[in-house]
């Protein structure tokens, strides 16, 4: 229970790895839709690009295509695109309890020799204004997104 | 894996967000107390413990029933278990995400050092 408490104080997720690239190849898979669509989705997922226009303001539209061919459809905007440090934008499921639902991730990009590092965050955005929303209760599910978060159909 | 909805889920965080009520939580973990208990490590007035609690109700994280005039408040785990899966579920697809990465970017380099030894003997 403690260990939970901890888990989600933060509130936020965050991660972080080193990536044997060059920082500017390494940002450019994250913002050039030809590059992403070769690595993006679960292993066995297809990524199919609706739109993708990295710059700050600029929407992107995606799915997650399964091996069953459920589709998983993802949308945001960006919010912060620099070149090759930082990349921040909204991220919202189009279906499944989670649907229209926005959540943040940003993303830091830190030269380390030849190598770059990763630093991202995903969070929730929890505002103090839900916290009087209504508790909707523990019964529904968002099993749409769980599946394609886990890589399975 | 417990089911939720976004909505609930945000309760939960945004209840998590303050440290007093984080400290409240932890004092249950221990076992459940009355108001007036939870109350007096802090340096605050009862009407603002009592909104915290409602927060903390709200979110479904405390259960609150009358022992004869007392109020007594007792954890109750599992929205805090879902959270904590929710994070642990994007930890996942990242960690999955960032090997789909690794080897994307393995692949490209090994493909343009190729190119550029072409290029290379080529021109020689």
């Amino acid at each position: 229970m403690m260990a939970d408490v901890q888990a989600v104080e933060n509130l936020t997720l965050e991660l972080s790895r080193v990536f044997q690239a060059k920082r500017e190849n390494v940002f450019r898979a994250w913002i050039d839709p030809d590059e992403l669509k070769h690595w993006w989705g679960p292993k066995g997922f297809n990524t199919e690009i609706d739109t993708f226009n990295a710059t700050p303001g600029g929407a992107y539209r995606m799915c997650m295509r399964a091996p069953d061919n459920s589709e998983h459809w993802l949308h945001g905007e960006f919010k912060q695109v620099s070149p090759h440090d930082f990349l921040s934008m909204s991220w919202i499921w189009e279906s499944g309890d989670m649907a229209g639902h926005e959540m943040l991730v940003t993303i830091t990009f830190t030269a380390v020799g030849d190598a770059t590092e990763i630093k991202l965050t995903h969070s929730n955005l929890p505002g103090e204004g839900a916290v009087t929303a209504h508790s909707e209760g523990w019964t529904s599910s968002f099993e749409c997104c769980d599946d394609a978060l886990a890589g399975k159909a | 894996m417990v089911k939720y909805s976004a909505g609930a889920l945000d309760n939960v965080f945004s209840a998590l967000a303050d440290p007093t009520r984080r400290a409240i939580l932890a004092r249950l973990a221990l076992g459940e107390s009355s108001v007036s208990e939870l109350a007096e490590p802090f340096d605050i007035s009862l009407p603002a413990i009592s909104r915290h609690l409602r927060v903390l109700r709200n979110a479904g994280l405390i259960l609150r029933h009358k022992d004869g005039r007392v109020r007594r408040c007792a954890l109750e785990a599992s929205p805090l278990k879902a959270a904590s899966e929710w994070i642990e579920t994007y930890r996942r697809f990242w960690e999955d995400q960032f090997d789909s990465l690794a080897e994307y970017l393995e692949r490209t380099q090994e493909t343009s050092e190729r190119e550029t030894q072409k290029k290379t003997k080529e021109e020689e």
